[in-house]
């Protein structure tokens, strides 16, 4: 019997970026994927759809990537969720800042789409 | 009506014994000049302004001569320095104002050649002097005179040959106006006018008294100055915050010559500014010290705006790239279809050059932060080895791709470094790479690590098409690739030795390349061993790693 799928919750205000990042989980397939173009809408929608997963742009339109982390942190049900960061900004110190501030990983824009399922579901199991 | 022209003609008498000197005229057929005239022209001589005269003077041989008022010559004696000298070039006469300005005994000038006053710069004047004073003419124009123990003047000079008595040449009457200090003034205004435009306060000192020479708009804004008279101001007496005996210490090696330049860090009402000192020894102007100040917090503020700038850059490239590279991604991968072989062909085309364009992105934003001090390294102690063969692992695929293989030759199986593993794997990937561009099909390209007590050194070596022996030197700067035509074809941008410099040196390294064109290049990184033990002590040496 086939595995329930990963909920992932997408933030990320670039559209193509959103469109590209959905069909390479759609082809690694095991993913139940849902957008947000800006952190307000990722609040609003994340209580319902319960993301096993949630992964961030990091510059975000009025609430940055990491002001979205302390946010959904502050939601009970989303304290130990696992956030991983998708960004441009990957110098070591940076990475080291994401991981203190609570996320698993960083993956490093441009990242590869055939291989972007198959690394979160890394993720998630070193995590 | 026009009075007879005379043709005028400067000899002075008696000047060696330091009497009134006598100006003698003579009329000549074309010089446009009455007796009126030539007093006027006596006393605009002595009051310096031969300068108005043209460059080449034509001048007749000189006959008999006029005696002119003896208040012209003291006139043009107190003003001018004035040498004559025999057919040989030697000086039989001077004046006093010439001795009291060069510094030199009458006894000890007399008799020596000319060219002992001849500033080394002032090949062109003299030639154009001699060329003139041999064709009959005059000349006039500006040149210096060494004086004893290498006092220099700026002189207005006019040569003229000069005659006996019984009109036989005899010489050469050289009369020079020292305008040093109108030189000064225009080499000051010069200075201020450009120096004005800058936000930066800059002044400069006098070396001997230490007192306010220039100060630009922006210092005497800052502290108050007025610079109408600047004389009063002594920079000493500045309300600046510094660690004075050191300054004076280092202003004490400049004025000897032990240093070029130093700086120091100064407080004024409360702002931090770095004080950058230069000693200016140009030859127009007297020695100065030349002080620019650097409002530090308004330096920090730049550095944190360009910072930002880098990282906007970073950001808004690479969005677009992530997105061009994604949709080609996906599209080869058969998601949206079957492709034809055509297709796909064209699709590794624009995906290697979205590649390629990542690829000069990151060597770009590598570059500034190498520039700038803020390449970031995760410094650990760790088997180099180990990260060699990752690199060499990662690179194989691009290797194949030119017909090359890589192969590791290490006598030890492992070796310890302090170092960032990610930066070292990069430094050897752009080795590698380059190695397999430039090798021909079927060829090794050879990983070699050596090592002594100390030290191990890395080299990478392709028998490749190497580098002609003019471009090494260049090899290390940005952008720069041998044989540029063929950059399209391999793909590089022309940073990757630049950035792998940069590291390494980061890691307090070295790199050196050696290149025999037409047989293949090396080059050697050399990393210190870590010690085996407190690896932290091998951190903190690392200066300026964070």
């Amino acid at each position: 019997m086939p595995s329930a799928p990963i909920r992932l919750l997408h933030v990320e205000d670039d559209l193509d970026i959103l469109e590209i990042a959905a069909m390479s989980l759609e082809m690694a397939g095991g993913f139940d994927v849902r957008q947000c173009e800006n952190a307000a809408d990722a609040l609003r929608v994340a209580p319902d759809f319960k993301p096993d997963v949630m992964l961030f742009d990091m510059m975000l339109p009025e609430m940055s990537g990491v002001q979205l982390l302390a946010a959904i942190r502050e939601v009970p049900d989303f304290a130990e969720t696992p956030v991983i960061f998708m960004t441009a900004r990957a110098q070591p110190h940076e990475r080291r800042d994401l991981i203190e501030r609570g996320a698993v990983d960083v993956i490093v824009k441009p990242f590869d789409p055939v291989k972007l399922g198959d690394q979160i579901k890394g993720i998630l199991a070193a995590s | 009506m026009r009075d007879p022209i005379l043709s005028s003609r400067l000899a002075l008498r008696s000047i060696s014994t330091g009497a009134a000197a006598m100006l003698i005229w003579q009329t000549q057929p074309f010089m446009h000049l009455n007796a009126t005239s030539a007093s006027i022209f006596a006393l605009t001589a002595s009051l310096g302004l031969l300068m108005c005269l043209p460059p080449r003077q034509s001048l007749a041989p000189v006959g008999g001569g006029t005696t002119r008022s003896s208040r012209d010559t003291i006139a043009l004696d107190l003003h001018a320095l004035v040498v004559r000298t025999d057919l040989q070039g030697k000086i039989r006469q001077v004046n006093d104002h010439f001795l009291a300005l060069t510094g030199y005994q009458r006894e000890e000038i007399i008799g020596r050649p000319v060219s002992v006053l001849h500033h080394p710069k002032d090949v062109a004047p003299h030639a154009e002097a001699s060329h003139a004073l041999a064709t009959g003419d005059s000349w006039t124009g500006e040149n210096r005179i060494v004086g004893r123990d290498g006092i220099i003047l700026w002189t207005r000079a006019t040569a003229l040959s000069d005659t006996d008595a019984d009109g036989r040449p005899c010489g050469t009457l050289l009369v020079h106006s020292d305008i040093s200090r109108t030189k000064e003034s225009l080499a000051a205004h010069n200075a201020t006018a450009s120096l004005n435009r800058l936000t930066e306060p800059v002044f400069m000192v006098s070396t001997t008294n230490y007192e306010l020479t220039f100060a630009n708009d922006a210092a005497a804004a800052l502290f108050n100055w007025n610079r109408e008279d600047m004389s009063v101001i002594r920079v000493g007496s500045l309300p600046l915050e510094c660690d004075r005996p050191a300054v004076s210490r280092q202003i004490e090696s400049l004025l000897a010559h032990e240093i070029g330049s130093f700086a120091f860090e100064a407080l004024y009402k409360g702002v931090p500014y770095r004080a950058d000192v230069q000693l200016i020894e140009h030859t127009d102007i007297r020695p100065r010290l030349y002080v620019v100040l650097r409002d530090q917090v308004a330096v920090k503020a730049a550095g944190r705006a360009k910072d930002e700038l880098v990282a906007t850059v970073s950001h808004e490239l690479r969005t677009p790239l992530t997105s061009i590279k994604g949709a080609l991604g996906l599209i080869r991968s058969g998601v949206a279809g079957e492709l034809t072989d055509k297709i796909r062909d064209l699709l590794d085309i624009a995906y290697r050059n979205a590649d390629r364009l990542v690829l000069i992105v990151n060597d770009i934003l590598d570059l500034e932060k190498l520039a700038a001090g803020q390449m970031d390294y995760d410094m650990e102690r760790q088997d180099l080895i180990q990260t060699l063969k990752e690199a060499i692992a990662a690179n194989e695929a691009f290797a194949t791709r030119f017909g090359v293989t890589i192969r590791l030759i290490a006598e030890d199986d492992s070796a310890f470094v302090c170092y960032d593993a990610d930066r070292i794997h990069q430094v050897m990937t752009n080795l590698i790479s380059n190695a397999c561009k430039f090798s021909p099909t079927g060829t090794d390209i050879e990983v070699r690590v050596d090592s002594d007590e100390e030290k191990l050194h890395v080299s990478v070596t392709d028998k490749g098409i190497g580098i002609p022996a003019d471009a090494l030197e260049t090899i290390f700067d940005r952008f720069t690739q041998v044989g540029k035509a063929s950059r399209s074809r391999q793909g590089g941008t022309g940073l990757g030795l630049s950035i792998v410099k940069g590291i390494v040196e980061s890691h307090g390294g070295t790199v050196d390349l050696s290149s025999i064109e037409g047989q293949g290049t090396t080059v050697t990184i050399t990393l210190h061993r870590a010690p085996a033990e407190k690896p932290a002590a091998m951190l903190s040496a690392n200066r300026g790693l964070h």
